[in-house]
């Protein structure tokens, strides 16, 4: 101006023109220098005092390469200078941190102001001031990118890490994540600045001043309007409201906000969080609509991203639990001595579990692999038990194995069989090493068969002298009394029965119930066994019809047999006074049928009946007995390859039927 | 009975009252008898008291009754006489045949069994 306007001018439009120009100047939002080809100071409008920060009248006539802070700048401006030597113009982009350290970004354009001859005298430097221009800019790339982080891995740490290092320092100087927990307070995530130590004493000053959960600004009110909230500058009476006592408006106040961008994570329309942006005195930058704009889109991102993230968490929260259940199983299998196994049937193929353990095997061991060790003795038994399962649906076995030669184990095998189509596909169960039940079961028969054996010693002298007293007595008088003695004999015999159904029992368990074969009149032996039961009992007991043929079996069994049936005849019907013994035969079986008319047995019961140490319910308290007679009679049976049943009906007497193959008819 | 009077039968019962009602009844019919509670050596026992008949419970010390039948089916001297299984064990007679016994008598027992048994050795 000082050189350009210098000459007086006498025209009024001239005049007119160069008041306007100068108001246009100070008017302007960028900063003007002028100054003359050495760099003298010729006019700096209002925004360049401003940037400068000092006042026209001080540097009036000053050199500009003075007033310049750094050398930098000095350099620039001396290497502008001389470019513009021979006129025309030079643009250039500048980036600097201000005195106060802002950071400022703008384009410097200087014009050569030419005379008539086209002669360079001044320079007119421009300075538009690009700072929130590039920081949005900024904002739109990196936020950009962040948003590509995010949808890049299921890692919510590492993702975090990444994009808290995008935006903080470069677009703002805080930058937080808060999620609303189940009780609806607002977590902190994450939060971050470029120094550490700030960052824990943000935390502490959350915990001594944590946010207001009703105030209508701030997250929590971000939160409930799920309507982002903008502050481009932060005054002081911002601070001052938002502050709770003169201790924390202190703090805010040295923090030194300089702007701030709350916006809410929304999913499925629902506010789940927000994501904070601050930025303070120190880099000066200043978030606008537009960086908002492009913030709220970055927010849909990092809500999905939690989003994956949880869903992601919750899948391996998931696998882990079920990581720790396997485990458990495990465990629980070992301690249980319990294996699992499914078995295909048409094919070797096998899926197990801790078989190893009970094995010795490995784990995907094939049936090929079982069968040697198996004990050779329980193949068959096994064989036959897997083929009556496939038509069942039921497997149980006790088998025994030689896992090596040193030891015998006993296995309970427990299964179903799966069926596909109706067609059996797999046999899937457990397998229990119930090797030390066995052992007990084993001390148990042997207790038993020990006590059988003392409570018969004294029973035979017993016996032995009852008969002698019997044979003594000759008289009348005698006679009478030894009648009683027979009787008493009878009870001595009942007494010895019974020792020997429990050791029967416990011999059938173990599978050692021994079988002497013979061949027999069967008649015959119904004709002796009936009268010798018939000394015992009051009730008559008729025998119809005959069979006409022999069998083969153990006499002394089937006579158990029919004492066991007529006992219990005898004992059920207290009100009868008649059991009667049927015999007939057909081409290939002898059939017995014993029958009662006592209080007989409900339909529920009739199908227990023939189990071990069943007794009908309620009948504990009528009736004595061990629930063990049936059990026997239905295994001595079993062992002729005969049938047992039984047809009752409650309140009309029981009929008790039994078949046994004959060998040939007399 | 003349002829009976000769016979000797021997015993082998760890049960005392056994031992007495059994000997009782066999005395009653002219029989010699003679018991013992535990047998250290049968083959020694038996050259002792020349029986012509051995009956032998399963639990008898020292050995037990198993072993001391088949001791004396071993022996040329003692294989002649019959020894019979004299025992409550329900399996009595597959023990029997098992050791080669002459023969079982299964308590408790009929005093007429016991008496037609060891006639039919006679």
């Amino acid at each position: 101006m000082h050189h350009t306007f210098k000459k007086q001018t006498v025209d009024v439009s001239t005049q007119i023109l160069s008041i306007s120009l100068q108001k246009f100047l100070e008017l302007l939002p960028d900063a003007v220098v002028v100054s003359d080809m050495k760099g003298e100071t010729l006019y700096v409008n209002p925004v360049a005092e401003k940037f400068l920060d000092v006042t026209f009248s001080e540097i009036r006539g000053k050199n500009i390469l003075d007033i310049l802070p750094f050398a930098p700048q000095k350099f620039l401006a001396l290497d502008i200078l001389s470019k513009l030597n021979k006129g025309g113009s030079v643009i250039e982009e500048l980036s600097f941190v201000t005195k106060k350290g802002a950071e400022f970004h703008g384009i410097f354009t200087c014009t050569a102001a030419t005379d008539e001859e086209g002669v360079p005298v001044g320079v007119i430097g421009i300075l538009k001031d690009n700072t929130e221009r590039k920081h949005h800019e900024d904002m739109l790339y990196f936020l950009n990118k962040a948003g590509e982080e995010l949808a890049s891995t299921l890692d919510y740490n590492q993702t975090i890490t990444k994009i808290e290092e995008l935006i903080v320092p470069r677009l703002a100087d805080w930058f937080s994540i808060e999620l609303v927990n189940d009780q609806g307070d607002l977590e902190l995530i994450s939060i971050k600045h470029k120094d550490p130590s700030m960052i824990e004493f943000a935390l502490e000053l959350r915990e001594l001043y944590p946010a207001d959960k009703s105030g209508n600004t701030g997250t929590y009110n971000v939160l409930r309007t799920g309507k982002a909230e903008l502050y481009e500058e932060i005054p002081d009476e911002i601070i001052k409201k938002t502050s709770k006592d003169e201790k924390h408006y202190q703090i805010l106040k040295k923090i030194g906000f300089n702007s701030v961008m709350i916006i809410p994570l929304k999913l499925h329309g629902k506010t789940i969080g927000t994501i904070n942006f601050i930025s303070t005195k120190e880099s000066g930058k200043r978030f606008t609509e537009n960086d908002l704009e492009i913030a709220e889109d970055f927010a849909r991102k990092v809500a999905y991203a939690v989003l994956n993230a949880r869903l992601y968490a919750s899948v391996e929260k998931e696998l882990e639990e079920r990581k720790k259940t396997e485990e458990l199983l495990q465990l629980a299998q070992e301690y249980g001595n319990m294996a699992t196994f499914s078995w295909n049937l048409d094919s070797d193929y096998s899926l197990n579990r801790n078989i190893s353990m009970l094995y010795g095997t490995r784990e995907d061991a094939t049936m090929e692999d079982f069968q040697k060790i198996i004990h050779p003795d329980d193949i068959e038994m096994l064989k036959e038990t897997i083929n009556e399962a496939i038509e069942t649906g039921d497997f149980y076995a006790e088998f025994r194995i030689i896992p090596d030669s040193q030891n015998i184990k006993w296995i309970l095998g427990k299964a179903k069989v799966l069926y596909e189509n109706g067609k059996p596909e797999k046999l899937v169960g457990v397998n229990i090493d119930i090797t030390r039940l066995k052992e007990l079961e084993q001390k148990k028969d042997e207790f038993i068969s020990i006590a059988s054996h003392e409570l018969k010693t004294p029973l035979t002298s017993v016996k032995a002298y009852l008969q002698l007293m019997e044979r003594m007595m000759v008289g009348d008088e005698e006679k009478k009394f030894g009648g009683f003695l027979t009787k008493t004999q009878g009870y001595v015999d009942k007494l010895s029965h019974l020792i020997n159904d429990l050791l029967n029992v416990s011999k059938i368990q173990a599978g050692k119930l021994e079988f002497i074969m013979e061949e027999f009149d069967f008649d015959q032996l119904v004709k002796d066994t009936v009268e010798s039961i018939q000394n015992t009992v009051h009730h008559k007991l008729v025998i119809l019809g005959s069979s006409k043929a022999t069998v083969r079996g153990d006499k002394v069994r089937i006579e158990q047999v029919f004492f066991n049936l007529i006992s219990n005849a005898v004992k059920y019907s207290p009100k009868g006074d008649r059991v009667e013994i049927s015999l007939s035969s057909d081409n290939e079986f002898v059939h017995v049928s014993v029958r009662d008319f006592g209080i007989g047995i409900s339909n529920d019961n009739l199908v227990k009946i023939f189990d071990r140490f069943y007794r009908a319910e309620h009948s504990a308290n009528q009736f004595t007995g061990l629930g063990i007679g049936l059990y026997i009679c239905a295994e001595i049976i079993k062992r002729h390859e005969g049938v047992i049943w039984a047809e009752s009906a409650e309140g009309g007497g029981s009929v008790f039927h039994f078949k046994l193959p004959l060998l040939h008819h007399l | 009975m003349q002829k009976t009077q000769s016979r000797t039968i021997l015993i082998l019962d760890d049960d005392r009252d056994i031992l007495e009602v059994t000997k009782l009844i066999l005395e009653m019919k002219g029989y010699e008898v003679s018991t013992r509670e535990s047998v250290e050596n049968v083959i020694e026992l038996v050259k002792e008291t020349h029986p012509d008949i051995i009956l032998v419970d399963l639990m008898i010390p020292e050995i037990g009754g198993k072993k001391m039948i088949r001791n004396l089916k071993e022996n040329k001297e003692t294989v002649g006489i019959p020894a019979l299984v004299f025992s409550a064990n329900a399996e009595i007679e597959s023990i029997a045949k098992s050791i080669g016994a002459d023969g079982y008598l299964k308590k408790p027992f009929d005093i007429d069994k016991l008496e037609k048994t060891i006639a039919s050795y006679f």
